[in-house]
């Protein structure tokens, strides 16, 4: 494996990258007509259009993506997060166009991306699954059975789903029989099958999941868990490992049950089992990610591995270097997503010119990142800038350096979510660490919303003198009589 | 030279002068002196009595956006001597159509509304999708659709306006 292609943008084609620049591989970028200015064009050894800015056309399109990858001689593909990374007709596709998928076999991946077939695998290797039905429902008269068995709330959710869509909560027969209808009608949209199932809701959750890596002669290994229950509308947005909320004891089970039941469904490569805890620390098995996650820094940060050179390692048919007793845990990782978003305005995408920017740096830092200064942010894509992540000794240690690290960050030209983790970050909830998925939307974003603003005057005095100098008359340019420094020494010699 | 600020509904009186390479200000009475340096055409570092801070400051028209560490605080600018004439025609005008503009430059997913329709506060208007995000603009008041400028599928720059309310 000589030469690998990206399928993939943003700050994760950089990360990619890296990977493959520190184990002397070729990177090869496929970039949309949006892409063309990007970080990871510029920062790739060969990059090749794939088609228009539309991710449709380009980032999704298989056949194109194939042809590219063959006429450059691509040995294997990357498909980062999102897009195709757990489409299994791309990895079939790649199967049978000679090119290494690196993730998991294309029957693997169709089987965990099925809600329903998900859940009965890993049911059946002794993984705990929140109650629901275990088969697609298709009429009002089985949700209806199936509300007198469990009781209201339910969660009623798609079977292709995934994003939210086609997700919905029951609390009553009433809002069951309305949702029952809506959800069909969203999932068939949104995913071209309107199969949906039903599942207790589990109150105010904590949402923690396992990290694994399998290779290809039945090893499997966890790196611990991260705790991603800090969301803003069922979209992750700081995470952490490991868990400040879930025991000892809960931690050796879940972990177990993870490495069980990716040995069971014959997993390979890196991907992760999301759970669902409850305030009694019991879990019970969400979903399967079939791909590298965006979060997967917090996890490199305390083991020290590198998550993505393993990936393409098992991918190339290597063994796991890694035993389970060779994985330690050290300290605590953080890491916020920066968004291209305006947290002052509901959290409005805001997309533009990036005129200034200044990245963080010093002990115990990270930045994952896929901006420059002068870089265009599209309106195309997903707004995920950057990944800021900070490792400390302890949790404190660790937020005193993320509170540090933020501050030093600075982008301008555009919003981003940057001041309100700075905000979050000194609540007093947060630094608790008991934070449940419901903390940002039902109690933090008001609580946020009437905070003091003790840098108003300072805010004047900034916009005052801007003005001023702005409208001010423009001192009259030097006399191009010679340089500066010949300047300064005359004017040095004027004083002596 | 005077100014009036607005921020968070307060008004301010501002009034700047240029002394031996730094600023005075005073904002209603209290007095401030400021060392300034900018790093770029959008950050100003400033040295308030040794406390050192820096913003990063957008502008559109008289209207600021200074984004510190932790806070970005918005608020309009006038020149004091104008802020009179604009303030009546303001008011006057606030009773009259009002624009419903792009916050963003995206595409129009939906148009929830007719022209002639009435709609109350809060009604949903039109959604709008950037970065694969869905964003729903509501009413800012009670009224009557008088004008729709787009039609669903369009992309649409910042600040278009998309709807006029009466």
């Amino acid at each position: 494996m000589k030469r690998i292609f990206i399928a993939n943008r943003g700050e994760i084609a950089v990360r990619i990258i890296r990977a493959c620049r520190e184990m002397g591989l070729c990177a090869v970028v496929g970039y949309s007509d949006a892409d063309r200015t990007s970080l990871a064009v510029r920062l790739a050894d060969e990059a090749y259009r794939i088609g228009p800015a539309p991710a449709l056309e380009s980032y999704l399109n298989i056949p194109k993506l194939i042809e590219v990858m063959q006429e450059n001689r691509c040995d294997a593909v990357h498909p980062g997060y999102g897009f195709l990374s757990e489409r299994a007709a791309f990895a079939r596709a790649c199967e049978q166009a000679g090119i290494i998928f690196i993730g998991p076999r294309s029957d693997v991946i169709e089987i965990m991306g099925d809600k329903i077939r998900a859940r009965q695998a890993v049911n059946r290797a002794g993984t705990p699954v929140v109650p629901g039905t275990m088969e697609p429902l298709t009429s009002m008269k089985a949700a209806n059975a199936f509300a007198k068995e469990v009781g209201f709330p339910l969660m009623i959710k798609a079977v292709a789903g995934g994003g939210g869509k086609g997700m919905r909560v029951a609390r009553n027969s009433a809002e069951l029989e309305e949702g029952f209808r809506l959800a069909r009608s969203e999932a068939g949209s949104a995913f071209g099958d309107p199969a949906i199932y039903l599942e207790k809701k589990i109150e105010n959750p904590h949402h923690v999941e396992v990290q694994v890596l399998g290779d290809h002669y039945g090893s499997v290994i966890h790196l611990g868990e991260r705790e991603c229950s800090i969301q803003r509308r069922h979209q992750k947005v700081i995470e952490e490992s490991p868990s400040p909320f879930i025991s000892e004891a809960t931690r050796k089970k879940m972990t177990g049950v993870a490495v069980m039941a990716a040995k069971e469904i014959g997993y390979t490569n890196a991907g992760t089992m999301e759970f669902l805890v409850d305030a009694d620390q019991n879990f019970y098995f969400l979903e399967m990610n079939t791909r590298l996650q965006v979060e997967h820094p917090v996890t490199e940060t305390v083991t020290n591995v590198d998550i993505v050179q393993e990936q393409i390692r098992i991918a190339s048919g290597k063994k796991l270097r890694y035993s389970q007793e060779d994985i330690s845990f050290r300290g605590v990782a953080i890491e916020c997503r920066i968004y291209a978003e305006d947290p002052e305005h509901g959290f409005v995408p805001s997309p533009g010119k990036i005129t200034g920017l200044r990245t963080p740096g010093g002990p115990g830092v990270r930045d994952d990142s896929g901006i420059y200064a002068g870089f265009e942010v599209s309106i195309y894509y997903d707004p995920l800038l950057s990944k800021l992540i900070t490792w400390g000794q302890t949790r404190e240690e660790a937020i005193c350096k993320m509170k540090r690290a933020l501050e030093e960050y600075q982008v301008l030209g555009i919003k981003t979510t940057i001041p309100f983790y700075q905000r979050v970050m000194r609540n007093v909830r947060f630094l608790d660490g008991n934070i449940t998925t419901s903390f940002i939307d039902d109690f933090f974003a008001d609580h946020d919303l009437f905070r003091d603003h003790p840098m108003e005057e300072l805010a004047v005095l900034a916009a005052a003198i801007y003005q001023y100098e702005s409208s001010a008359v423009p001192p009259a340019p030097l006399q191009s009589s010679g340089n500066p420094w010949r300047l300064q020494g005359r004017k040095d010699g004027m004083q002596s | 030279m005077k100014y009036v600020a607005i921020v968070n509904g307060k008004q301010r009186a501002v009034e700047i002068a240029s002394v031996d390479g730094s600023y005075r200000l005073t904002i209603d009475g209290k007095s401030f002196t400021v060392d300034l340096f900018r790093p770029g055409p959008q950050c100003i570092s400033m040295l308030i009595e040794g406390q050192a801070y820096e913003v990063g400051l957008g502008k559109d028209g008289n209207h600021f956006s200074v984004y510190f560490y932790n806070d970005t605080i918005e608020l309009d600018l006038f020149d004091a001597r104008k802020f009179q004439a604009s303030n009546t025609v303001r008011s006057s005008s606030s009773s009259g159509p009002l624009k419903i503009l792009a916050p963003m430059p995206g595409k129009i997913v939906k148009v929830a509304v007719q022209e002639h329709s009435t709609v109350k506060e809060g009604d949903s208007l039109l959604i709008m999708e950037a970065m694969k995000m869905q964003n729903e603009l509501k009413a800012p008041k009670s009224g009557t659709v008088s004008k729709i400028h787009v039609k669903e599928g369009e992309p649409v720059a910042i600040s278009q306006i998309l709807i006029v309310l009466e």
